[in-house]
């Protein structure tokens, strides 16, 4: 590689190249470390990756508590698979069906849980259970990680109906 | 070559480095290097199917009202047009990146609209725009055909492909500052130092495996390994020495990135853009072995 002479050309190009290194180099220092809100991390670009996926994401135990005091922790995915699957084969629910992997096809609405929704989701198991009652323990994602959201909540699931 | 001074013990005197001169090289390494531009025009080409990928579908010019926003997709589709063929190539890949990157700071911050203000998008835009200012033109393009012909009516030989890679040099700061400073922010924030964050995304994003989720230290090995190797792209990819054990795990980094996340065009940009940390000439030549092309007639043999 050759190098090129001092010329008007190469002061301009020399400017250019320092203010654009400058603004790469500094703009995330003052969004990030200094000014971190607003425009100004958009503008300075900040370097945050996936900074809101994931965030309020719960994360459920649910724990069957039968009759006799035992106490089951609860695979809400294999439990509710088989009342899924059943579910599939009425005409209300034949928009589930796919050619997939069963496993795969269900789709996320079933499984994800929202915040507030755990007392729904014992409710669908209770339905499928029967019997004793569930305990819900969750968590949920923020910035500061996992953080405890519902403890020791428990549904009774009365006969045909669960009742708080 | 100057003779070296040695001492008593037949030694040669350690290396001085000076501020001095580290900034001289860096000033002759950024604005100062005439190299190959065969790695500027297949940037040049990538990054059009990449706009094309992220804003054709919203620069149509049938959906407007045949205000401004149709005159801005005309010009969106003949600029790129122009910019994928080579034609008046540093012309309008000028006025595409200045296109691209008001998608992000017009339409994004400006107006709000929120999908525009993410990562991939001021990366399409400050790509094309820094590929503006690369000799773009002088190879695989319209105006290098156009102008060897002129060559060869004129008798003399055809230009040669070269030019002053400054807008590589400008790239490669971009992705060194990239990978710097988030590195820098998930290092500063316990959510992702923890796992829980990286858990929790999986947990979103891949809800049906359940309980596999549940063990955290996956993801926390997942994390470290994230931002050690960040780390490392941004102080070894920009040196020959080290780039050549870093230009795998970086590729298989985005490569993770793009199976598992929804990151858009972020990461099929990114690997494409590795071509400005390559040595110009080693990618000429490389494309010149490629095609048969004997040593003794290479334009940019290997230096002695």
């Amino acid at each position: 590689m050759t190098a090129q002479r001092m010329t008007w050309q190469h002061w301009v190009r020399l400017s250019v190249f320092l203010i654009f290194t400058a603004f790469m180099t500094f703009g995330p220092f003052y969004s990030q470390l200094i000014h971190s809100n607003g425009a100004s991390r958009i503008l300075f670009r900040s370097w945050t990756m996936f900074s809101a996926f994931g965030l309020g994401t719960v994360d459920v135990r649910f724990t069957h508590v039968r009759d006799d005091g035992t106490e089951v922790v609860l695979d809400r995915y294999e439990t509710l698979k088989d009342a899924y699957e059943k579910s599939k084969r009425g005409p209300r629910h034949r928009w589930f069906y796919s050619n997939w992997s069963k496993w795969k096809s269900i789709p996320l609405q079933f499984w994800s849980i929202r915040p507030g929704e755990e007392a729904l989701h014992a409710k669908r198991l209770c339905e499928v259970l029967g019997t004793g009652s569930i305990r819900i323990d969750s968590r949920i994602a923020t910035r500061h990680g996992w953080v405890p959201a519902v403890k020791d909540e428990v549904i009774r699931c009365d006969g045909e109906s669960a009742t708080e | 070559m100057a003779k070296v001074r040695r001492n008593s013990k037949g030694k040669a005197p350690a290396p001085q480095f000076s501020l001095g001169a580290l900034w001289r090289q860096f000033i002759a390494w950024g604005v100062e290097t005439v190299a190959s531009s065969r790695s500027s025009a297949l940037i040049r080409i990538g990054l059009v199917f990449v706009i094309w990928a992220r804003f054709a579908a919203a620069a149509r010019p049938w959906d407007s009202d045949f205000g401004w926003p149709t005159l801005f997709s005309l010009v969106f589709f003949v600029a790129t047009v122009a910019m994928l063929i080579g034609y008046k190539a540093r012309i309008s890949t000028f006025v595409t990146g200045v296109l691209a990157i008001s998608f992000y700071y017009f339409f994004g911050v400006v107006l709000g609209h929120e999908p525009y203000t993410h990562h991939h998008t001021y990366w399409i835009g400050i790509a094309t725009l820094f590929c503006a200012l690369t000799p773009c033109d002088k190879s695989y393009s319209l105006d290098r055909w156009l102008a060897v012909r002129q060559a060869r009516k004129e008798g003399r030989q055809p230009p040669r492909e070269e030019g002053n890679v400054w807008g590589l040099r400008l790239i490669v700061v971009q992705l060194t500052m990239m990978y710097f400073w988030t590195a820098i922010d998930k290092l500063r924030n316990y959510d992702f130092v923890s796992g829980e964050r990286l858990q929790s995304i999986f947990m979103t994003r891949y809800v049906h495996f359940g309980h596999w989720l549940e063990w955290l230290w996956p993801f926390i090995v997942m994390s470290w390994i994230v931002i050690l190797l960040e780390f490392a792209l941004a102080f070894g990819m920009p040196f020959r020495a080290t780039q050549r054990y870093l230009v795998i795990p970086g590729l298989l980094l985005h490569g993770f990135f793009f199976a598992l996340l929804p990151v858009g065009t972020y990461s099929i940009t990114i690997v494409l853009l590795y071509l400005a940390y390559f040595d110009p000439n080693q990618v000429h030549r490389v494309i010149d072995e490629l095609s048969g092309v004997p040593p003794s007639r290479m334009a940019f043999r290997p230096p002695a």
